[in-house]
């Protein structure tokens, strides 16, 4: 599962931060509340990818003082960054229904419909051995 | 003089002096440690938004109950090891391969890659646990 989880990270931020602008904590704290905790960020390493899709011009962000303890830094979402969102939900959805249909042949009992190394709309999915997965 | 509650260092309705409070003195110690090896270009806001970060979880622990020294211990240990953020920081600007490989043996010791190797767990993707 932890393979699965990699590299869906920023699509997740995105996602949650086009919904309404977080700091990096309440970011954390919104996804555990989606998922029921069964996804998390893993806390420090979040920062260097927020701060890396803001210099990629896909998140902005703007310090607000706090009157109780440090000021934060609140994310959200370019109109650059919500393109990049809608195409990694477009790719997320095509890696996700051609999974299924895999699982779903199996559980079947038969080979199934053999999608061989096309993807559902004729793109072809990019399946590395041992679970790591090549861009 | 002792902290006598929270928030309380910068008088009311002024931001606490919170750095300087031993109140957190783990978690500056943290941010000192992560200011040191952070890359130039992201230290200050990383640190900064560390030190938010780590401030939240430990206020929220603490208003749970849990003594300020263990809610200190227990924010910095789920943010993550300082060398591993420092260099999740440097790979995220985009260092190049060999300077990569360096800065990672000598933060994080010869071969050591921690869960799903470093490049996984240490990829500008950020990285999601259970």
């Amino acid at each position: 599962m932890q393979d699965l989880r990699k590299g869906s990270t920023a699509l997740l931020a995105l996602q949650l931060l086009d919904e309404e602008p977080l700091y990096g904590f309440q970011l954390i704290e919104a996804l555990r509340a989606r998922t029921g905790g069964v996804l998390d960020f893993a806390e420090g390493m979040l920062y260097p990818m927020l701060h890396k899709l803001e210099r990629d011009g896909l998140l902005e962000g703007d310090w607000r003082p706090s009157l109780e303890g440090p000021p934060r830094k609140y994310y959200r979402v370019t109109d650059a960054g919500r393109r990049e969102l809608e195409r990694r939900r477009r790719d997320w959805t095509e890696f996700s229904a051609a999974v299924d249909a895999a699982l779903d042949a199996r559980r079947r009992g038969g080979a199934g419909k053999v999608i061989g190394r096309r993807g559902v709309k004729g793109r072809a999915l990019d399946l590395a051995p041992a679970g790591r997965t090549r861009r | 003089m002792p902290s006598s509650g929270r928030h309380d260092a910068g008088g009311p309705g002024q931001p606490a002096n919170y750095h300087l409070d031993g109140r957190y003195r783990y978690i500056e110690r943290y941010l000192s440690q992560l200011a040191r090896l952070a890359p130039g270009g992201d230290r200050d806001e990383l640190v900064m938004e560390a030190r938010r970060h780590l401030f939240d979880a430990m206020e929220s622990a603490v208003s749970d109950g849990v003594p300020a020294e263990t809610a200190q211990r227990e924010a910095i240990r789920a943010f993550g090891p300082a060398p591993r953020i420092a260099l999740a920081a440097w790979r995220a600007r985009g260092l190049p391969g060999v300077r990569w490989a360096a800065l990672r043996s000598r933060l994080l010791g010869r071969g050591q890659s921690g869960s799903g190797g470093a490049t996984g767990a240490l990829g500008t993707e950020g990285e999601l646990t259970a």
